[in-house]
C-alpha cells in the first residue's frame, strides 16, 4: 500500500500530469464558478483530448478539472447566493448571509479551507476504504440504501424547526416532482401531461438554480443595493483569516462533515446534493448556537463546505472498486478508465494500484492548488459584493439562464427553472422550507428505485434485515428527539413569554430568532 | 443582546392563512396526482400512489390544523432585531409596484432571450436595464454590456463550446 501510495505521488509529480493538473484546475474554477456548467458536462467534453494520454495525465486532467469544480461552486453560493454546482446549494443557507452583512471574506475564508479540510478526510477515507471496501459494500442491497435514503430524508425534514408537517409535505411533493419523466421499470410516461420533453424527467440543476439563485436574484432586484448590506467603508472586506482561523477551530465539525460527504457518495445517487444538507443538519444539531444557522453561522458555511470535494472521493470508491458509477460524473470517469485500458474493479485495487492512489494524491494536490489560487483572489472576489445591485442583475440573469440551459441545451430546463424561481420565493414570502423539497427531489427516484428492488429480490422480508432495523431504529431516535427537543423549546419560548409579561424587561432575542429562523431549511 | 419592556399582546386564537392556502394547493396536487396514476400499470403507479396517497393525507392534516388554530406566544416586535440582524426578504414588504416592476424586468428578460437569443439579448437589456434602472449613462451601460457579452461569449461558445440559446432568429 505505502509502495503504491509513494508511486502514485511521483506519476503526479511528473511536468505532464502537473501541467495537465494546472490545465484541469482552470477549467474546474470556470466551470465551477458558472452555474449549470455541471462537472459531468465537462468531464465529456475533455474526454476526447485525453485518447492519446497515460492515465494519470488524463486523470490529473480530468480528475483536477472535476474536484476544484466543487470548489470552485461555493464561491458563487457564497458571493451571489446562487449555486455554482448543485453540490453548492448548502453553502448558500449561511454563506450568502454572511455576503449580506458583510462578511463575504471571512465566509470565501471559511468554506475553503473546510473544503480542503474535507478533501484531506475523503483521502484518508479512499486510501483506508479501497483494500476494505469490498466485503462493506457486497454486504449493503438495495434494502439498505432504500432504508438510508429515508434515513436522509427524515433527518433532513426535522431540521425543519416547528414545521415538521411542512417539511414532510414539501419533501412528498419533491419525490412526486422526481417521478414526471418515463418510469424505469415499465418504460410508460408518468405525469408528462403528454409533453415529449418530460420523458426525460425533470433535471436538477434547473431545480436547484430556480429554487435558490431565483428568488435571490429577483431579491437583489427589488432591494437595487449591493449584494452586501453593509457599507462597504466600514465592512471588512478582508476577513479571510478569521475565516480560515474559524475553520481551522471547527477542525472537528469539517472532519465529521467530510467523513459524512464520503460515506454518503458512496451510495449511488446519494452524493453532494444529499450530503451537503445531512452535513449542515449534523452542524446544527450539534451547535451551541442553532439560532444562528440560516443567518450567518460560521458552523452552517464550514460543515457545507465539508462536503464539496469530500463527497467527490467517496464517489470515487464504487466507481474504482466494482465500476459503479455514484453519479453522472462518475460515469463519465468511468468511460474514462475504459477508453484509458484501465479494468474498473480487482485490476484497480491490485495490480494497478498506482494509479488508484495517483487520483487520491490528485484530488489532494488540485485542492490545495485550487484553494491557494482562491484565497489569494478572495479579496477581489468579496469586494464584487459591494458593487451595486443593478450592475450585477444582467450577468447574474445570464447565469441563471444559462445554467438552467446547458444541462440539456433545451427550454423546457429554463423553464422547469423558472417554474423553481416561483416556488422559491413562493417558500421565503409563506415562510415554507425549500431544503425538504430539495431532498424529496433528489431521493425520490433512489427511493423507488430501491424499493421496487427490495421488493423484487427479497419480497416482504427485506424488512425485517438486521440492518434495516438497525437504521429504522436510527430513524425513530431522530424523530423522538426532533420532539423532545421541539417540547423543550416551545416550554422556553412560553416561559420567556410569561416573564415578559409579568415583570421588567428581558431578553427575548434568543426565542425570538430561533422562532424567526424557521425559514431555513 | 436586545431587551424590551413588555406590552404584552394577549395570546389570541391565530389562523395561518398561508399555510391553509399552501396545505389545501399541495393537497389538491397530491390528490390530482393519485387520480392520474389509476390509469398506469401496477408497478408504475404503486410508488407515485403511495406518496401521493400519503402527501394527501398530510395536506388535509395541514389544512385541518390551520382551521383548527394555533396559540400564539405574545408578539414580539420586530425592532428588536439588531440592524446586524436584520436580513428580512424584500418579499415580505415589497409594494405590488415594486412587484410589477421587478417582475416586468425579470420575465422581458426571458422573452428577450427566446425571441433574440443570447448574445443580443445581453447587449440590449443590459443597456436598458442600467440606463433606466440604475440612470448609468449611454456610454457606460454600453461598454459595460459589450464586456459583459465578451466575457459570456469568450467563456461559453469559445473556451467551453456550449450551446447557448439562439433565439427565434438564430442569432447567438
Amino acid at each position: 500500500m505505502a509502495d503504491a501510495l509513494l508511486q502514485g505521488l511521483l506519476q503526479v509529480l511528473t511536468p505532464q500530469s502537473l501541467l495537465m493538473m494546472v490545465v484541469g484546475v482552470a477549467l474546474g474554477f470556470v466551470v465551477g464558478i458558472l452555474p449549470g456548467l455541471g462537472g459531468a458536462v465537462t468531464l465529456a467534453l475533455l474526454l476526447p483530448f485525453t485518447f492519446s494520454m497515460d492515465p494519470v495525465p488524463a486523470f490529473a486532467l480530468l480528475l483536477g478539472m472535476y474536484v476544484v469544480a466543487a470548489t470552485a461552486g461555493d464561491i458563487t453560493s457564497v458571493l451571489f447566493g446562487v449555486p455554482g454546482e448543485a453540490s453548492s446549494a448548502a453553502v448558500v443557507l449561511d454563506g450568502y448571509p454572511m455576503t449580506r452583512r458583510g462578511r463575504a471574506g471571512r465566509a470565501l475564508g471559511a468554506v475553503l479551507t473546510s473544503s480542503g479540510i474535507g478533501a484531506l478526510v475523503g483521502a484518508v477515507v479512499l486510501v483506508v476504504l479501497i483494500p476494505l471496501i469490498r466485503p462493506i459494500i457486497l454486504n449493503i442491497g438495495p434494502p439498505e440504501f432504500f432504508a438510508l435514503a429515508v434515513l436522509g430524508l427524515t433527518f433532513v425534514v426535522t431540521l425543519s424547526s416547528g414545521k415538521l408537517l411542512k417539511g414532510a409535505l414539501a419533501c412528498l411533493f419533491g419525490v412526486l416532482v422526481s417521478l414526471v419523466g418515463l418510469d424505469p421499470a415499465t418504460g410508460s410516461p408518468r405525469f408528462t401531461f403528454g409533453l415529449l420533453e418530460l420523458w426525460d424527467g425533470i433535471s436538477i440543476v434547473p431545480v436547484v438554480i430556480g429554487l435558490f439563485g431565483g428568488a435571490e436574484v429577483l431579491q437583489l432586484m427589488m432591494q437595487k443595493g449591493s449584494v452586501a448590506s453593509t457599507n462597504p467603508a466600514s465592512a471588512s472586506v478582508s476577513g479571510v483569516g478569521a475565516g480560515v482561523r474559524d475553520a481551522l477551530r471547527r477542525w472537528p465539525l469539517a472532519v465529521r462533515s467530510g467523513a459524512i460527504g464520503t460515506g454518503l457518495s458512496l451510495v449511488p445517487g446519494m452524493g453532494g446534493s444529499v450530503a451537503q444538507f445531512v452535513a449542515y443538519g449534523h452542524a446544527k444539531s450539534v451547535s451551541k448556537n442553532p439560532e444562528e444557522f440560516g443567518k450567518g453561522s460560521v458552523e452552517g458555511v464550514v460543515a457545507a463546505g465539508a462536503t464539496g470535494v469530500a463527497k467527490d472521493c467517496g464517489s470515487l470508491i464504487p466507481t474504482v472498486a466494482f465500476g459503479i458509477p455514484g453519479s453522472a460524473s462518475s460515469a463519465v470517469l468511468l468511460s474514462a478508465f475504459l477508453i484509458l485500458g484501465l479494468d474498473p474493479g480487482k485490476e484497480m485495487l491490485t495490480t494497478e494500484l498506482d494509479v488508484t492512489m495517483s487520483m487520491v494524491w490528485i484530488a489532494l494536490l488540485a485542492t490545495v492548488i485550487a484553494i491557494g489560487v482562491a484565497l489569494a483572489l478572495v479579496r477581489p472576489l468579496a469586494k464584487l459584493s459591494y458593487v451595486s445591485g443593478p450592475l450585477l442583475i444582467p450577468f447574474l440573469l445570464l447565469l441563471l439562464s444559462i445554467g438552467a440551459f446547458t444541462e440539456n441545451n433545451s427550454w423546457t430546463d429554463v423553464l422547469v427553472m423558472l417554474a423553481f424561481v416561483v416556488v422559491g420565493v413562493a417558500c421565503i414570502r409563506w415562510d415554507w422550507p425549500r431544503v425538504p423539497l430539495l431532498l424529496g427531489f433528489v431521493l425520490g427516484e433512489i427511493l423507488e428505485r430501491y424499493i421496487f428492488l427490495s421488493n423484487s429480490l427479497f419480497g416482504a422480508a427485506w424488512i425485517t434485515r438486521t440492518p434495516v432495523l438497525a437504521i429504522g431504529a436510527c430513524i425513530v431516535a431522530i424523530l423522538a428527539s426532533h420532539f423532545v427537543r421541539e417540547r423543550r423549546a416551545a416550554r422556553r419560548l412560553q416561559m420567556a413569554a410569561s416573564a415578559a409579561a409579568a415583570g421588567p424587561a428581558v431578553d427575548l432575542s434568543t426565542e425570538h430568532r430561533s422562532h424567526d429562523r424557521e425559514g431555513v431549511l | 443582546m436586545a431587551t424590551t419592556s413588555p406590552s404584552p399582546t394577549p395570546a389570541r386564537r391565530h389562523i395561518p392563512s398561508a399555510d391553509l392556502i399552501g396545505g389545501v394547493l399541495l393537497a389538491a396536487v397530491m390528490a390530482g396526482a393519485f387520480v392520474l396514476t389509476r390509469g398506469w400499470d401496477h408497478d408504475a403507479a404503486v410508488f407515485p400512489r403511495g406518496v401521493s396517497l400519503g402527501g394527501a393525507a398530510l395536506g388535509v392534516v395541514l389544512v385541518v390544523r390551520s382551521l383548527i388554530g394555533t396559540r400564539e406566544a405574545p408578539a414580539v416586535p420586530h425592532e428588536m432585531e439588531t440592524p446586524d440582524e436584520q436580513l428580512e426578504y424584500v418579499f415580505h414588504t415589497a409594494t405590488a409596484r415594486q412587484w410589477l416592476v421587478t417582475l416586468g424586468w425579470f420575465v422581458g428578460f426571458f422573452v428577450s432571450l427566446y425571441v433574440l437569443g443570447l448574445y443580443p439579448t445581453a447587449i440590449l437589456y443590459t443597456v436598458a436595464y442600467l440606463r433606466i434602472q440604475d440612470n448609468r449613462s449611454w456610454v457606460f451601460s454600453g461598454i459595460y454590456a459589450v464586456l459583459l457579452t465578451g466575457v459570456m461569449y469568450l467563456a461559453f461558445s469559445v473556451v467551453l463550446t456550449q450551446q447557448v440559446p439562439a433565439g427565434l432568429f438564430g442569432l447567438a
